[in-house]
């Protein structure tokens, strides 16, 4: 399953870099840091990388979930530091 | 009479006194609150309007000039279907809301920007906070039952997080600067 959601997210990733003409984004890969240090994404990138992900992860698994809501945006560590942040973040929403 | 902001030594939020996120190591938390904006508020708040990003998704993109934010707010600051408040947490001013068109105890459109201080992932919490925060507001203190937004169809961020709060695309119009996407949100 960790496979499928990194797959999407780094789909989602590339789909943001496309409508956003970010050439940094359009070749990501699983240790892409998306936020702080040498983060890639803004606040606005990110909000729509969220409305992607939670679209394509409905679209391929047929799972609705939200990603970005008052839990995700109290975590200690951001679920959105990095891909393989999100993808962990993704899997743990999905096995509730 | 107000002084220019150039003769008031003024350039940034820094020599306003005012902390950055990192700097302070501020977390955005829910400690926070929106108090009607006072004179003293003026020049933070030109700072944070004049800021490309807010200019490219605002109506009137051009920058805006101490005299005219001083007009601008002895209008703004006596009009009864206006109220412009100041976002804070943890006691630091991080953000503007301003409701418009206000028809009392019914209805009103509202809109919003950020300090420059602030970016990224903090950015973002801010932003969920600060639109709860303006959401309450309308419908808890304003006593509203119906609340409206214009965004460009091309802020598709703002749309994104608008439609998160269950705001829901009722109208859409063509702007000399591209075409605007009217969202609401009604009490119940």
């Amino acid at each position: 399953m960790n496979r499928k959601i990194t797959d999407i997210v780094l789909e989602a990733i590339k789909a943001v870099g496309e409508m956003e003409d970010k050439p940094e984004l359009l070749h990501p890969d699983e240790n892409l840091r998306l936020f702080g240090g040498d983060g890639v994404m803004d606040s606005l990138s990110i909000v729509m990388l969220i409305s992607e992900v939670e679209d394509q992860l409905l679209d391929t698994l047929d799972v609705s979930i939200t990603l970005a809501d008052d839990r995700a945006m109290s975590q200690k560590t951001s679920p959105f530091r990095s891909v393989k942040t999100l993808v962990h973040y993704i899997s743990k929403l999905l096995d509730e | 009479m107000l002084k220019p902001v150039e003769d008031l030594g003024l350039k940034t939020v820094e020599d306003l006194g005012l902390k950055t996120v990192e700097d302070s190591n501020l977390k955005i938390v829910e400690d926070s609150n929106l108090k009607t904006v006072e004179d003293s508020d003026l020049k933070t708040i030109l700072l944070w309007r004049n800021q490309p990003e807010v200019r490219q998704f605002s109506f009137h993109s051009d920058k805006i000039s101490w005299q005219e934010h001083c007009l601008w707010w002895q209008s703004a600051k006596t009009d009864p279907s206006k109220k412009w408040l100041m976002y804070y947490q943890q006691e630091q001013a991080l953000g503007v809301v301003n409701f418009y068109d206000i028809k009392e105890r019914a209805k009103a459109f509202w809109g919003f920007y950020f300090t420059d201080q602030i970016a990224g992932y903090e950015k973002l919490k801010l932003w969920f906070a600060l639109e709860k925060a303006a959401i309450a507001y309308a419908f808890e203190t304003l006593e509203l039952v119906e609340l409206n937004c214009e965004v460009f169809k091309a802020n598709q961020a703002a749309l994104v997080m608008h439609k998160r709060q269950g705001f829901q695309e009722v109208s859409h119009y063509e702007h000399e600067k591209g075409e605007v996407v009217v969202l609401s949100l009604r009490k119940d």
